[in-house]
């Protein structure tokens, strides 16, 4: 629940958008339900951003994000008559995302604990390479530690700057919550990291 | 929030948490970005498409899902028909050879009132024979 009262002319354009997105899935879900596998192609093309960029937080690693994203589609249309068209689409296919995506990195561990260097290399950085590479390796072994969901809430509002509402919305949890996970995802990191934090000045 | 709460400058439960540009910044460059520009879209939700596409279920898959039931049922009756008749050759010869008899009989100018009856005869004889046999 937001903090105010009575909803704002923002909150309730929002919500406006919010209704009109379930709407447009559920019409797109009933069409599917009927036979219509072109109708699934639009749900594709309208989350495949969205679940791509969970599936590769989870997996961090493009081509596997890219495999996941398949994976997680095909189970979602495998599933779909499992899904309540009242709800939205988004949530439900990201829990899709991450319980996939944990069994996937689980069984490609070694592959997953090495980011693509391309990517990590062009990041202007204060640390060397070598405590980059030790950072790198804390930052797996204690993220290992973390559930599913304090992970990617974590990554989500530290790494790609989301906000807690925005995250709740992504992963169908009321703010406080997402809060909550993020305060002890942060704490677990914070002491895991903390000379590497202080290196980075 | 109570006035001690704010009196100590504590925030409220539903602020959104500070943002901390060193956390974050080791975390971004540990971790990297979302590689978003180097994916190929289109060619993703094509191969999304083609693998649902794959996965659809051909019209035998029906027959196939069905043929483990099917089969042994059509085995049953077939070896059930296969007795009704066989006993009722056994024990009535007539119902079997009487319909080429009756067209014969027909064909070499016997009244066709007559050979509707017997037909009839011979029909219901070997319905009831097959009832018989089934109770």
């Amino acid at each position: 629940m937001r903090p105010t009262d009575s909803p704002g002319p923002l909150d309730s354009s929002l919500a406006d958008e919010r209704r009109a997105v379930i709407e447009r899935d559920a019409a797109l879900v009933r069409r599917v339900r009927e036979g219509d596998t072109a109708a699934f192609d639009e749900i594709v093309k309208a989350y495949m951003r969205q679940v791509f960029q969970v599936a590769y937080r989870v997996v961090g690693h493009r081509e596997d994000a890219e495999d996941l994203v398949q994976d997680c589609f095909l189970a979602a249309y495998q599933y779909l008559d499992s899904y309540d068209v009242d709800r939205p689409f988004g949530p439900w296919i990201t829990r899709i995302v991450l319980n996939r995506g944990a069994n996937l990195r689980r069984s490609r561990a070694r592959r997953a604990t090495e980011p693509e260097t391309d990517v990590v290399s062009s990041a202007p950085s204060a640390l060397d390479e070598a405590t980059r590479a030790e950072a790198r390796a804390k930052l797996v072994e204690v993220m290992a530690t973390l559930n599913e969901r304090q992970r990617m809430i974590v990554t989500m509002f530290d790494v790609d700057g989301m906000t807690s509402t925005e995250i709740g919305e992504r992963l169908e949890l009321a703010p406080g919550t997402v809060r909550w996970h993020l305060h002890e995802a942060r704490r677990v990191l914070r002491n895991a990291l903390a000379r590497f934090i202080e290196d980075e000045r | 929030m109570t006035d001690l709460h704010l009196h100590r400058g504590a925030r409220a439960p539903h602020d959104e948490p500070r943002r901390d540009q060193r956390f974050s910044a080791l975390l971004r460059d540990l971790m990297g970005p979302i590689p978003m520009g180097e994916v190929n879209w289109d060619a993703l939700a094509g191969r999304v498409g083609a693998a649902i596409r794959a996965r659809q279920a051909p019209w035998w898959s029906y027959v196939e899902r069905w043929q483990r039931r099917t089969l042994p049922l059509a085995l049953a009756a077939g070896l059930l028909g296969a007795t009704v008749l066989v006993h009722s050759w056994l024990t009535h010869p007539e119902a079997l050879t009487s319909a080429p008899d009756m067209v014969s009989a027909v064909v070499a100018g016997a009244p066709a009132e007559d050979a509707a009856t017997a037909f009839s005869h011979t029909v219901t004889t070997a319905a009831a024979y097959t009832t018989d046999l089934l109770e």
